[in-house]
């Protein structure tokens, strides 16, 4: 049985991807969750300056998933390649990593992306166009057709690396803003982000969260979110595909794989449980014993035909 | 290092109305644990939270590690309606430490609700007989007798239906007009721990805080935990404390 995937050109030994913003700097969890045992792992979203994120509280949990809104906090650009990407590479030798670009402008994006180009450690980049959680760039990017088509033109003109476009659910129109990223080239779609979502303390008759809204994930989030990337891959068979939103068992990452995702994207579930990805693996090789798939092609997007 | 480990509990006694004292079999986790670490535990299946619930420890046995937990909404309420024999995951040691005080030095531990229970870590570990625990609730019902209670312990409730009368930081301003420890240290609610701020600023006593906010990954991956730092940007509850220097944090 063969668990390796292509995502367009990409290859990953098997199709599980840890989703950015839960997985860290990729050496948080140790050994509970070793980066080398994904298919890969997107960083920490990474944005041009250092950002403190929103005030707290920043979480809360809620009926099958949690809201965040920690507001892309994180080093900034310079540290990320001085201290971060060097300890994850001598933690994590054999991993494949993925680069999360978060710009509150055309510009910032295509300065991450030419800095990051050069760095050999990063095999993708993964645009966040998608975060409900921050007043520029983010979800008000990815919304927007033409801002999102002229973003993927300009970095595929400055990049080689490979450009996986990460789409808000939170929107009319997802197929259409997925249309313009592949027509720009686009070498992936990831389907898809959080829901702008909040929680209201009955006590303290105040928001949760310091922000008052969030974004939703966890498997409140994966019925809306699989529907999306099913109806991507219906509309564009031919566009590599990673599922996004809410997967925290084998049963739900093989639903994405039917619905035509090349590999699928793990994140809120680790936090409730950081062996998910191991349990997820054996349940995708009983599946496919069982099925008689020899490989993930033998049933991706199946669902959709 | 990290571990994720299945327990089973040995023990669970309501000692005070909901205040659960539960003693849970970890033997690899309880051989790592520090005063000041924490566990996050899965609340069982047959509640539908969702995320780990975290706990500083409150010591440990003969491969086993103690924890006081309130029950206060479905997460902990699965979590203390547990009994004996019955298992739980548990991820541990998590967090940072307090500081390994020198044999005679005083402290005074200053606890609020469930915050106790690094303290009682603190006070089985250090063993000076001039260390003095004090332990503040609303009122009687909240807490233990104090025969139930390590000897040096003492109770405040803010009615006065048991121990001193008034809350731990005013109590403690009252010692203070006789007596001075080398070292503060308090674990408990926001208040609490603002007011041993404000005190141990005032009669310049080293002191060390342990802090709680609402976490999702409990070891520094989500950034989800955030504590404002007097000098500017956050730190990371779980993985950055839980125990900071008292002026470190901004309440």
């Amino acid at each position: 049985m063969n668990l390796s995937t292509k995502v367009g050109s990409f290859e990953l030994a098997n199709p599980f991807v840890a989703a950015s913003g839960t997985y860290g700097y990729g050496t948080e969890y140790g050994d509970l969750s070793s980066a080398k045992e994904w298919g890969a792992v997107i960083l920490k979203s990474v944005s041009k300056n250092p950002r403190p994120g929103n005030v707290p509280p920043r979480c809360c949990e809620v009926d099958s998933g949690m809201i965040n809104s920690i507001g892309l906090a994180n080093v900034g650009l310079e540290k990320y390649i001085a201290e971060k990407l060097p300890v994850f590479v001598s933690a994590n030798p054999d991993a494949v990593c993925i680069a999360s670009l978060a710009g509150e402008t055309l510009d910032e994006f295509l300065y991450l992306a030419e800095k990051l180009s050069c760095i050999k450690t990063i095999k993708a980049f993964e645009l966040n166009i998608s975060c409900p959680n921050v007043a520029k760039g983010g979800m008000h990017f990815g919304a927007d057709c033409n801002a999102s088509r002229q973003l993927v033109t300009e970095i595929k003109k400055i990049s080689s690396v490979p450009v996986w476009v990460k789409v808000t659910p939170s929107t009319t129109d997802p197929l259409g803003v997925a249309s313009v990223c592949a027509e720009a080239g686009a070498d992936a779609v990831v389907a898809t982000n959080t829901i702008p979502a909040m929680k209201i303390d009955i006590n303290r008759c105040r928001p949760v969260l310091g922000n008052t809204f969030g974004g939703l994930s966890g498997p409140a989030m994966f019925p809306a979110s699989l529907r999306i990337a099913y109806m991507i891959h219906r509309a564009l068979p031919e566009l590599p595909l990673v599922g996004c939103g809410g997967v925290d068992c084998g049963e739900k990452a093989v639903q994405y794989i039917l619905a035509g995702c090349s590999a699928v994207e793990i994140g809120t579930a680790t936090f409730r449980r950081p062996d998910t990805l191991a349990e997820v693996k054996q349940f995708l090789e009983d599946y496919m014993d069982r099925m008689g798939f020899k490989t993930i092609g033998d049933f991706r997007g199946l669902a959709t035909r | 290092m990290k571990i994720q480990e299945k327990g089973i509990v040995i023990s669970n006694l309501e000692k005070a109305r909901c205040l659960h004292f539960m003693e849970i079999y970890l033997p690899e986790i309880s051989k790592q644990i520090q005063p000041g670490n924490f566990v996050s535990l899965l609340p069982p299946a047959s509640s539908s939270a969702f995320l780990r619930r975290p706990f500083s420890v409150a010591g440990v046995g003969n491969k086993s590690i103690k924890l006081v937990i309130r029950d206060i909404g479905k997460g902990t309420h699965a979590i203390t309606s547990l009994g004996k024999d019955d298992a739980i995951e548990v991820l541990g040691p998590l967090g940072n430490c307090y500081p390994v005080f020198a044999p005679d030095k005083k402290i005074w531990l200053l606890g609020g609700g469930t915050g106790i229970a690094s303290l009682l870590f603190i006070h089985a570990v250090h063993k000076n007989p001039d260390d003095k625990i004090l332990w503040g609730g609303k009122c009687a019902k909240e807490l233990p007798e104090t025969s139930q209670l390590p000897s040096g312990c003492t109770l405040a409730t803010d009615d006065g239906s048991c121990g001193e009368c008034g809350n731990v930081v005013e109590v403690t301003r009252r010692w203070l007009s006789s007596d001075k420890p080398d070292y503060i240290v308090a674990c408990g609610p926001k208040g609490l721990l603002k007011g041993v701020q404000q005190l141990v600023s005032e009669y310049n006593i080293p002191a060390w805080i342990s802090c709680e906010e609402f976490m999702a990954c409990g070891m520094g991956a989500c950034a989800g935990c955030a504590i404002p730092l007097a000098a500017g940007g956050y730190a990371r509850v779980c993985a950055d404390g839980p125990v900071f220097k008292a002026e470190e944090v901004v309440l």
